[in-house]
């Protein structure tokens, strides 16, 4: 069979030598950022402060570190940035490397000339200069989030760099709406449909929400938060809120009309991978990597009783019956569970049974409140009974992993989202 | 996305590079693409070197920042998906390759815990760019999987320090293929004085003796033998000492001819004859015996010795208790009559010299009443599986399991499925209570599997490496597992190792019980020989006890010369070592002829005739008596401490001892007349040797020509409490 070898390796190399022409519409303090983030970021960024130093930011700069100030503005003499970057004090910097004569010469001028800011991330301008890696076979995006529109037309799916919808009934794409870094991973329509919330972001670096008016396909504004991008998204009953969940542990709170942050919900241990609004909009309820499902008072910000602790795995995914009373969470540990909600206190667990032979990835009711479904990592989708909790059916075996789940509002098809592209539609009800 | 990188190229050569692969048109289909880098055989071992999936990183039990990969690998498909599928897939982007974080992180382009672990464009990112450009294609069960590993050289003489050479390291595939996989081999140097090692497998020779450099790739391990000789010039007649054509003697010599240390002289017959009693006996010579000894003038004196000294009753006496350490004779878990019992047959076995391979066996598959057969108290001791598997191995064969309980073994090829493979060999045993207290009844049942923790299901019984059964065989699995055990090649080395340890002083691999693959002997070529050999005598362990104490290198003096003052593995002088606890104490109420009185035996039972290490004695516990918990060699404390020192001085045990009236000094003052007699009858009794002159004249000029009480008793405290004493020489 044959198989790669790595010792000689077959990829053809291209060193791209530059001009100084692509840089030389840059600003000074724009190409001094430039040269540090590529030769110092990597050991002086706000995770990893060697010495205490930070460059993310020209405020992070002038900080200084452990040693003190590392530039004095004006100063290039006595700078000990500077100083480091020619050899004349140890231990010289780069660590393992050395810059170029044209690179040392250029940050002494930024100093001397005062050091004036920039304005980039250093942490972005290193996302903007990646390799350019071609593909050797066609790649098709994932479908990572699913929402049917209420009037059962139509599915929105978040794809790489898009939200598409598709006709749910000829299964077609109907329309692209782009504008996001990567992956859009959560999708959710206003109650009326008029309204489509679609988040993603850049994994480990921001998240990103934008707001469509669905009718005309328009962007009516968007927005960046966090520090790593969004997995869920929950819009209250009115509208008018829209809470967002991350990998950063964090869960916010925004006003849709004006994309103001109203408030951070800080608690999780771990990644918050899903969150919803209670019927009343007075609650929020959150389920995390940190095994735990935790209650929100919204206009405080501040928990509700203990969290629902039950699992022994990481939690992916949440799901609210119709009615409000019931709440569903089920993750790696691959069972399901069911808690009752209690006014104001809290939630009591009525059920846990396993579901599937390997994680969990995403719960939903039907909204005739009858069927649970569950999607898992064993390629199964599973339609639970909810009053008895037995499993009435289960689908064919799906190619690849079910990664996203939309009922229609008439509680009678189920769409499914797949890591390896498309958009499969299924009746709720089985006709055999 | 996609933007063309401008780069500038920096004078001292460090070039980011922008990559361009040629696109190959290709359908997608169910075949990987040709060409595409395999991710078991490619993309893993990167990750391996890297250190990403290491214990302190992502291979962590919780993995790290919520991104989990198993320890080193060892579970490519759960790999596979979290780094694909998990969370979304946020880690790899088959859109856009180079905004995956597997590419990011790892090479510090966005802020990572771990730092910059390669570099954009270095092997380990194209090879990780190029499986994802592929279309991040799985682990396929028709991949190639490794079979063997080779390091070349395996052994080297390197004449000096200062000196550099490359290691080049092979796998062989199960499609024939052989590969140099160097680059993503992990190197660790065992002894950093002899020679280091870098991340490239280049190693430097740093001083003089012998060191292995051990190599680990994708959980199979295999070393390279580094001997730095040392710098000197050695007579002609430097080894005549060890020139017999015994095997331990061309063994021991061969290394150090190779090493160019000389060995020591030969020790006297005083010294011998000591040294030949605590070893095997742990009693004394008495001074008749002694006399007897020195006076024959037979050239095969010594070799006589040791025929009588194999016939003692004192031989059944150390030996089973130094086997009732290892199988954990106590009575913390097994109630007086079972323990009896069981240290019963263990003395039977001393007794009659039972092979090692058909004692182990009884053991092994003993059933039926622990009160009539003693062995089957060993399934009582111990009622898991996975305690009893890890027990047999670290006991019959030096290896260590634990590790792979929860995952691959990180340092040897043991992997978890073989864990629970080994476990389930075991899983069939019941035990049932009968009326006498500690009466149980070991049977062997038809039915009971261990599940693997991870994959729900029981592992076909299968011995570590060895044959499998399956799971429906009507073949008992303990016998299976016993046939499998007495012919590994482990089983033999850990009990000669074992024996080895008794008279030398240090196993030929040391630690005694740590046989793993990456911790090799000091002479194995000595190794392999006196294992071959005690096979071929059908396991006998009294021949090869035989063999040790009549070879030239047992013999040798515990004085050292200028060339090996500083050895202290290659056996060229005798190791002088602490003496055990219970010979400690039996020699002291030997000499001073006060036995030890130990509650609930009667008196005159030595502390070698205890089969129990539960019964109290403060004086065996400070002197670090094992407690016969684990049976593995660290259980015994053979180091000295202050409190030992204490003890001894002042306390109790000795000074008793020494004042008790009608005891051996008491006999002796009755008898001696001048303090010269007397100083060497202690002498003789306590050190088995005459004093020099200098040392009568001191010990004349302290005790005065009046004998008295308190003067002997304090010439014995001194002798007892004298290194000379209480240490091997």
């Amino acid at each position: 069979m044959q198989w790669s070898n790595s010792s000689s390796l077959r990829f053809f190399v291209v060193i791209l030598l530059s001009t100084v022409g692509q840089a030389s519409s840059l600003s000074l303090e724009e190409r001094a950022a430039r040269i540090l983030a590529k030769n110092c970021y990597s050991c002086h960024n706000e995770v990893k402060k060697e010495s205490g130093l930070s460059m993310h930011t020209h405020a992070a700069l002038m900080e200084g570190g452990d040693n003190g100030p590392a530039l004095l503005p004006g100063n290039s003499d006595e700078s000990r940035m500077l100083l480091m970057v020619e050899g004349l004090l140890e231990p010289t910097m780069p660590e393992d490397d050395f810059l170029s004569k044209e690179d040392i010469d250029l940050l002494r001028s930024w100093v001397s000339k005062g050091a004036s800011p920039w304005a980039s991330d250093l942490g972005r301008i290193q996302l903007e200069n990646l390799p350019e890696i071609e593909l050797r076979t066609p790649a098709r995006s994932e479908i990572a989030s699913l929402a049917f529109h209420p009037s059962g037309d139509f599915v929105a799916g978040g794809a790489y760099g898009e939200v598409r919808l598709f006709d749910s009934r000829s299964h077609e794409i109907v329309a692209r709406l782009p504008g996001h870094p990567e992956t859009v991973r959560a999708v959710v329509f206003s109650p009326d449909g008029s309204i489509l919330v679609a988040a993603g972001g850049m994994p480990a670096r921001y998240g990103k929400v934008q707001i469509w008016e669905t009718k005309g396909r328009t962007l009516l504004r968007s927005w960046e938060g966090h520090t790593d991008c969004i997995y869920s998204l929950a819009l209250d009953p009115a509208g008018d809120h829209l809470a967002t969940s991350s990998y950063d542990r964090l869960i916010k709170l925004w006003e849709v009309g004006t994309g103001r942050e109203l408030r951070t919900l800080k608690g999780h241990a771990d990644a918050v991978y899903a969150v919803i609004f209670d019927l009343a909009g007075k609650r929020l309820l959150s389920a995390s990597a940190d095994r735990t499902v935790k209650i929100w008072d919204v206009k405080t910000g501040s928990q509700i009783g203990r969290p629902l602790g039950e699992s022994s795995a990481a939690l992916y995914s949440l799901a609210l019956h119709p009615s409000g009373e019931l709440v569903a969470a089920a993750g790696e540990d691959k069972m399901i569970r069911i808690w009752k909600l209690h006014e104001g206190q809290g939630g009591e667990l009525l059920n846990s049974f396993f579901a599937h032979d390997s994680s969990v990835l995403r719960l939903a009711f039907t909204p005739d409140g009858q069927t649970l479904i569950s999607a898992g990592a064993d390629r199964l989708v599973k339609f639970w009974d909810v009053a008895t909790s037995q499993e009435k059916r289960t689908l064919e075996p799906q190619p690849d992993w079910v990664l996203a789940l939309a009922v229609s509002a008439d509680s009678k098809r189920v769409a499914l989202g797949r890591y390896d592209g498309p958009v499969v539609f299924y009746e709720v009800q089985s006709h055999d | 996305m996609k933007q063309r990188v401008s780069v500038r190229s920096s004078d001292a050569g460090a070039a980011v590079v922008a990559l361009a692969f040629w696109f190959v048109c290709s359908t997608l289909s169910a075949a990987p693409l040709p060409g595409a880098p395999s991710f078991r055989n490619d993309v893993l071992p990167v990750l391996t070197k890297s250190g990403c999936n290491s214990g302190p990183c992502h291979g962590a039990l919780a993995g790290k920042n919520g991104f989990k990969l198993s320890l080193r690998g060892y579970d490519p498909d759960a790999d596979y998906r979290a780094l694909t599928r998990v969370a979304l897939g946020r880690r790899v982007v088959k859109m856009a390759p180079a905004h995956s974080l597997i590419l990011l992180k790892p090479t510090s382009t966005i802020p990572h815990g771990g730092g910059r672990r390669f570099r954009v464009g270095s092997p380990q990112y194209q090879i990780i760019a190029d499986w994802i450009a592929s279309g991040a294609p799985a682990p396929r069960s028709d991949d190639p999987v490794i079979e063997t590993l080779r390091v070349i050289p395996d052994r080297v003489l390197v004449e000096k320090p200062g000196e550099e050479l490359q290691l080049l390291v092979k796998a062989r595939y199960s499609d024939g293929e052989e590969r140099d996989v160097t680059r993503w081999t992990k190197f660790t140097s065992t002894n950093d004085g002899v020679a280091t090692v870098d991340e490239a497998g280049s190693v430097t020779t740093r001083g003089h003796g012998e060191g292995a450099i051990s190599i680990w790739y994708a959980s199979k391990v295999a070393f390279s033998m580094v001997t730095v000789p040392y710098p000197r010039t050695l007579d002609s007649d430097a080894f005549e000492v060890l020139s017999s054509d015994g095997l331990i003697d061309r063994g021991i010599q061969g290394k150090l001819r190779q090493l160019k240390i000389s060995p020591s002289s030969l020790c006297d017959d005083s010294t011998y004859i000591r040294r030949l009693y605590l070893d095997t006996l742990g009693v004394l010579p008495t001074v008749e015996e002694l006399a007897l000894f020195l006076s024959d003038s037979r050239k095969d004196k010594r070799a006589r010795l040791v025929e009588e000294v194999l016939k003692r009753p004192e031989y059944v006496d150390y030996w089973s208790y130094k086997w009732s350490d290892l199988l954990l004779v106590s009575s913390r878990k097994l109630q007086r009559s079972a323990m009896w019992s069981y240290y019963e047959w263990i003395r039977q076995s001393v007794r009659e010299n039972k092979p090692w391979d058909v004692f182990i066996s009884e053991l092994v598959t003993a059933s039926g009443n622990t009160l009539t057969n003693g062995a089957a108290n060993y399934w009582v001791l111990h009622k898991k599986p996975i305690e009893i598997s890890e027990n047999i191995s670290q006991a019959f064969l030096g290896i260590s399991l634990t590790c792979a309980r929860c995952h691959n073994h990180p340092l040897e090829k043991w992997t978890q499925n073989q864990y629970y493979g080994m476990a389930n060999l075991v899983s069939r045993v019941g035990v049932k209570t009968g009326n006498l207290p500690g009466e149980f009844t070991v049977i062997s049942r038809h039915m009971g599997d261990v599940n693997h923790p991870r994959l729900g299901t029981p592992m076909l019984p299968q011995p570590l490496d060895g044959e499998a059964l399956s799971l429906g065989t009507s073949k008992d699995r303990r016998q299976h597992l016993a046939e499998w055990l007495t012919q590994n090649r482990h089983f033999a080395r850990t009990v000669v190792n074992r024996v080895w340890d008794n008279f030398l002083g240090r196993g030929l691999v040391h630690p005694v019980d740590d046989l793993r693959a990456t911790n090799p002997a000091s002479n194995e070529e000595l190794f392999t020989a006196l294992t071959e050999d005690f096979v071929a005598r059908g396991f006998d362990v009294k021949a090869l006890i035989r063999e040790i104490v009549n070879s030239a290198a047992y013999q040798l003096s515990a004085e050292t010369n200028d060339s090996n003052a500083d050895d202290d593995k290659y056996y060229s002088h005798h190791l002088s070592r602490r003496l055990p606890a219970e010979v400690v104490l039996d020699v002291i109420s030997q000499v001073t002829g006060v036995p030890e009185e130990f509650e609930g035996y009667s008196l005159g039972t030595r502390a070698f005739q205890l089969p129990d290490t539960q019964i109290e004695s403060y004086f065996l516990d400070s002197f670090g008596r094992p407690e016969r918990l684990t049976g593995a060699a660290n259980e015994r404390k053979r180091s000295s401490n202050v409190a030992q020192a204490l003890h001894l001085i002042n306390g109790e045990t000795l000074n008793r001892k020494l004042r008790r009236r009608g005891n051996e000094i008491g006999k002796l003052l009755e008898k001696q007349s001048s303090t010269r007699e007397l100083v060497r009858s202690a002498y003789r009794i306590a050190l088995t040797r005459e004093p020099t002159s200098a040392e009568i004249g001191s010990l004349q000029a302290s005790l005065g020509e009046v004998l008295d009480r308190q003067g002997v008793e304090d010439l014995f405290w001194a002798i007892l409490t004298s290194k000379e004493f209480l240490f091997t020489h």
